[in-house]
């Protein structure tokens, strides 16, 4: 068991029977009461995050786990396939379960799988991640307002608002926690 | 090099602000005052951790203090004294409490006392404080903070905190002077609050809710008011009413961040004495120090203050939020948490 005076960012916590790690922590001593902890977790198998404060003091079960590179291979309609770093073992993940992420992965692209006792149960997928614009309707003559955008289509299929001088074959930086663009490579 | 030009631009700002503020209350006829950080007595709240202090004299006869956690003692003893509306700039001190973050264990601590008036008056001043300062660093009426734009023109939104509970999680607050019946409504709404989470009290059980569904819900565009707080968060403010569950305290929020606590101030010596009767059980309860009641403090309510009303503002956040800094430890030249941790 850990208490809340032990929080560390990045580690896993279980809550309601599920593993939630700590992304941010912050005391708060509101001084007519208990101290209170603000925590920001992410739900590592649906990777919803949320916040929450505990009483100062709450003991919570800590769930061991471990990242592994691996390599993104293909879907298929029910899994999604890795082959791991470290010994090129295929692995698969069903695809409810990076329902949120697949938009963002491209074939070839490695990143951490996690691993809660010693069994796969998610992915970490990086805040941002580079995608190849494939469709991009030009930009309309005279169109100068500031600030304004455009739909534009994505190597995984994605569609994200750009700014209109972005490019068809042009790579962006695309914020994976909002879905939206997040500048060029 | 361009890191020292930033710590000293935030140091020229700090200075301005500090300036602007005297300003402000000596154009509305306050004085300034100097009371002691090291004291004999201290305010004895169960929440609040001072750092107790022992020195000597040159006989070595050895004395036993406080560095104060607020001025308010000494402020109200001032009042009693005859004094008129009064303010005072200071450093407090706070321990077991985070380093960084919100929090430093020094901090600097605006007090201001107006006579004859009551929280109404002191929402009055607290708006137009902020107004003033916004407006004289700026020239417009709102602040970027943190990429988020606050509006802080007048008058500023108020909600009861009764208002609010029932407006954000329907629950009827005047129904959880029992506690049962608060313990209740939490466990329904999935909170812990078994033992593995050390059991609750009252005020855990109003945190609990406030801090999880109602201050992610206040607005964050606006500078706001919350107040009439219940009696269990409200130790040296005056009731609404004889009987009323609340007191006249409030407190302000600006983009979601607390700088001030303020309330009609009690000038009730005996029930003032009750409920530091009350702390000191409450403190001993919570295996903390059993602070001394300051006798000359309830001695001073004895003799009179006049009807008064009080606010505590925290110049930290206050400049944070003027300056857009989101971290306490780049506001101050020298952060305790580096201090103490090199």
């Amino acid at each position: 068991m850990v208490s809340t005076s032990d929080f560390e960012k990045n580690m896993v916590i279980k809550m309601d029977n599920e593993p939630w790690q700590i992304i941010d922590f912050q005391f708060v001593h509101p001084g007519k009461g208990s101290a209170f902890v603000r925590t920001t977790l992410k739900n590592l198998k649906t990777n919803k995050v949320l916040e929450k404060s505990f009483k100062s003091g709450e003991r919570f079960e800590e769930i061991e786990f471990e990242y592994k590179k691996a390599l993104y291979l293909y879907k298929d309609r029910k899994n999604t396939v890795f082959s791991l770093k470290e010994n090129n073992q295929r692995v698969s993940l069903p695809l409810e379960n990076v329902e949120n992420e697949i938009a963002y992965l491209k074939e070839q692209i490695v990143i951490d799988l996690i691993y809660i006792g010693g069994e796969l149960s998610g992915l970490n997928i990086p805040k941002k991640v580079a995608l190849k614009v494939i469709e991009a309707p030009p930009a309309i003559k005279g169109d100068t307002v500031t600030g304004s955008t455009k739909t534009v289509t994505l190597e995984t299929g994605l569609k994200v608002n750009a700014p209109i001088f972005i490019k068809e074959g042009e790579t962006i930086l695309v914020n994976t926690e909002t879905g939206e663009y997040a500048g060029r490579t | 090099m361009k890191k020292i030009k930033k710590i000293k631009d935030i140091q020229i700002k700090r200075a301005q602000i500090l300036d602007l503020i005297r300003d402000f209350f000596k154009k509305r006829g306050f004085l300034e005052v100097q009371t002691p950080i090291l004291t004999k007595d201290i305010s004895t709240e169960p929440y609040i951790n001072p750092f107790s202090v022992q020195f000597s004299d040159d006989r070595d006869r050895t004395y036993h203090g406080y560095l104060i956690t607020s001025p308010e003692y000494s402020l109200k003893k001032l009042l009693a004294q005859g004094f008129g509306n009064i303010f005072e700039i200071t450093k407090a001190f706070r321990q077991k409490e985070a380093l960084g973050g919100l929090h430093n264990p020094e901090f600097t601590i605006l007090e201001w006392y107006r006579i004859h008036a009551n929280y109404r008056q002191v929402m009055k001043d607290t708006e137009e404080l902020v107004c003033y300062l916004v407006k004289k660093l700026y020239h417009h009426l709102y602040l970027f903070y943190q990429g988020k734009k606050i509006d802080v023109s007048l008058p500023w939104p108020r909600i009861s905190v009764k208002q609010a509970f029932k407006k954000y999680v329907q629950i009827n607050l005047d129904k959880t002077k029992n506690l049962n019946y608060f313990k209740t409504i939490a466990k329904e709404k999935g909170y812990r609050i078994g033992p593995a989470s050390g059991g609750v009290n009252w005020n855990d059980l109003f945190y609990l809710i406030f801090l999880n569904e109602i201050e992610p819900q206040l607005p964050k565009d606006r500078a706001i008011i919350l107040y009439d707080y219940p009696l269990p968060q409200a130790a040296l403010a005056k009731k609404k009413s004889k009987k009323s569950f609340y007191a006249e305290r409030f407190e302000v929020y600006v983009g979601g961040m607390e700088i001030a606590n303020a309330f009609s101030e009690l000038s009730d010596w005996r029930e003032q004495l009750k409920r530091l009767k009350e702390d000191q059980i409450l403190r001993k309860k919570l295996n903390k120090e059993v602070i001394e009641i300051d006798k000359t403090f309830i001695q001073a309510l004895k003799s009179g203050i006049p009807l008064a009303s009080g606010n505590a503002l925290g110049i930290d956040r206050l400049q944070m939020l003027l300056l857009d800094i989101k971290d306490i430890d780049e506001l101050l030249p020298f952060p305790a948490k580096k201090m103490f941790n090199s």
